[in-house]
């Protein structure tokens, strides 16, 4: 039979011209949903924060139109100075906390603990913050930091601390934000850390054992330095997360967050938005959260490789 | 790996810190059931079921409702369209392929807020704003680069020879994604949609954003109002509440556990 080149190049031009509309039928759902859900409105986001709008959603351009990013970089906002240090005090201590803690955690319920079922348990225990529905937790908490019944007041009882309203006095409320948000992140590093610890081969630790390391040396030698790619994810994600992060705050602390000092960037856009009702104001503040995460994605991307941090093998061995 | 001898210090340690944690979810637990209930930590000297009567009545029943709407309705709709994007994407490689997976990563990090406050004012232009179908909506598009991520990692495992196979046996492509590829990847399309609906049943923001009828609102809303509405806090309904509503949630990471520790990090980070 002969079969001319001619038909050959139409039949592959043909799956090709197939192969292309699947594609395009099926991705076409998807990136219209984002288009409309992200896209259109980040746009429209930046549009606002050009605008001084208000309760009747007009677009009323300012003079100049970046005079809301001129009243954040100028402090006119009197508020800016301790917002701005409250979020780097927040995301700098709670990224502290969390990312060596999900470290130790990740590291003692999968290397340091024998039965597979007890490790289980425990990770789970400390999984239940996540779990919990962002409401409960944030009920949880004023329950556990009552100034006059909560746990908190009876232990701080004990280091002599009395009368001390937790939740508003700093910095006591500090301290407690960044725990709050610190032990719900240091449940999910815990997660990362301990699935990437399995992926080690069995082989390195028996390989040290029969060398006689100790458990310190074969977590400082062998654990940690594989960790590297997943601690770095953690760190990163965490930071980007952080940043945009407000919801526990806006629960426990609803309406008192200036006053106690644990009012975050992004909580004060919403603050400004459903409290004070400038949208244009608020707008221009999360569009300042927006540049600074596209920055720091930048960065990520230039120095570490950020995608070579996503790759499925991240723990090289 | 685990052949270490065991730590006693390291279990007291552990068991600790847990227990320290679990005692907010005791109280919870206890004051669900005692009709005395306040805000301090008491054994119940009698127990009641009152709370939980009450909370499957009414107004909070409505919330239970609402919550289920809305977590059913997003999490298919998420489902539906990342097991279409992430087939596509993890099946044919097209120029621009890997700037869309890096721009999911950026999208998932995304500030709520930019995102809300303009849906607020398009949706109160078009006349959805305050309903369950505005909330679905969001919720769906809010979840889907996560469950994208998740499909694109499931069909990746699925070897290719069994489609091919079937098209060789007459099917076109979209028979073979039909009756092959999409009953292999069950699993993977079940963990999509449990994650999608605890997402939505947990979520707070968007609901808060875009409901304003106390009847529309989902239980994550409705506790957050109720909490001290008119002065006083009932701790038991409060509770019982609370405890129903965690419910679904834990009977999906129990059902995922494995998977969880197993797979999911590996995933999610992706």
């Amino acid at each position: 039979m002969r079969v001319s080149f001619r038909r050959i190049r139409t039949a592959l031009a043909k799956e090709e011209f197939r192969r292309a509309v699947f594609v395009v039928a099926f991705l076409t759902p998807f990136l219209v949903t984002l288009i409309v859900i992200y896209g259109l409105p980040s746009l429209l986001c930046f549009l606002m924060s050009l605008t001084d709008m208000g309760l009747n959603f007009q677009f009323n351009w300012l003079t100049p139109p970046w005079y809301n990013y001129i009243k954040i970089i100028q402090c006119e906002d009197p508020y800016i100075p301790e917002v701005f240090y409250t979020t780097l005090l927040y995301v700098g201590a709670t990224l502290l906390i969390n990312s060596p803690f999900a470290l130790v955690l990740g590291i003692f319920t999968t290397y340091n603990i024998r039965r597979e079922n007890l490790s289980a348990v425990l990770r789970l225990l400390w999984f239940l913050p996540r779990m919990t529905p962002v409401v409960i937790y944030g009920l949880l908490w004023q329950w556990f930091a009552d100034p006059y019944v909560g746990p908190l007041a009876k232990i701080g009882q004990i280091f002599g601390l009395r009368d001390v309203y937790w939740l508003l006095d700093k910095p006591y409320s500090q301290i407690l934000m960044i725990v709050v948000n610190g032990y719900v992140g240091a449940s999910w590093g815990m997660i990362i850390f301990s699935s990437s610890v399995k992926c080690i081969p069995l082989e390195l630790f028996y390989a040290a054992k029969v060398d006689g390391a100790s458990d310190w040396a074969v977590i400082k030698n062998i654990i940690l330095p594989l960790l590297k790619w997943p601690m770095l994810f953690v760190t990163a994600w965490q930071t980007l997360s952080l940043l945009g992060s407000y919801v526990q705050i806006l629960v426990i602390w609803d309406g008192h967050a200036l006053t106690s000092g644990t009012e975050v960037w992004s909580l004060y856009s919403y603050d400004m938005a459903f409290r004070s009702y400038e949208f244009g104001y608020s707008a221009a503040l999360a569009m300042v959260i927006v540049v600074v995460a596209l920055g720091l994605i930048a960065l990520y991307f230039k120095i570490f490789g950020f995608r070579r941090m996503l790759e499925p093998s991240r723990v090289e061995v | 790996m685990r052949k270490v001898k065991d730590k006693p210090l390291i279990y007291l340690f552990m068991a600790l810190l847990a227990l320290f944690f679990l005692a907010p979810f005791t109280w919870l637990i206890l004051s669900s059931v005692d009709p005395k209930a306040d805000i301090r930590f008491r054994i119940p000297s009698s127990i009641t079921l009152n709370h939980y009567a009450k909370v499957l009545t009414g107004r909070t029943f409505t919330w239970i409702v609402n919550s289920s709407i809305i977590s059913l309705a997003s999490a298919t709709l998420a489902t539906l369209l990342s097991v279409l994007a992430s087939y596509s994407l993890t099946r044919y490689k097209f120029k621009g392929r890997e700037a869309l997976v890096d721009f999911f990563v950026i999208l998932r990090l995304m500030p709520v807020m930019v995102v809300v406050l303009p849906i607020m004012i398009i949706f109160a232009r078009i006349g959805i704003l305050d309903t369950l179908f505005s909330v679905i909506l969001l919720e769906t598009a809010l979840e889907l680069p996560f469950s994208v991520m998740i499909g694109s990692s499931y069909f990746e495992t699925i070897p290719t020879d069994f489609e091919e196979a079937a098209m060789i046996d007459g099917c076109n492509r979209f028979l073979a994604f039909l009756r092959v590829t999409l009953p292999l990847s069950l699993p993977g399309l079940v963990t999509i949609w449990l994650l999608a609906f605890v997402t939505a049943w947990g979520d707070f923001l968007v609901p808060l954003f875009l409901l304003r009828t106390p009847d529309k609102f989902p239980v994550s809303v409705g506790i957050y109002m109720v909490f001290g509405e008119h002065g006083t806090v009932n701790y038991g309904l409060l509770s019982a509440l609370s405890i129903i509503y965690s419910i679904p949630v834990l009977v999906v990471f129990l059902l995922m556990r494995k998977y969880l520790t197993k797979g999911i990090a590996g995933l999610a980070i992706r």
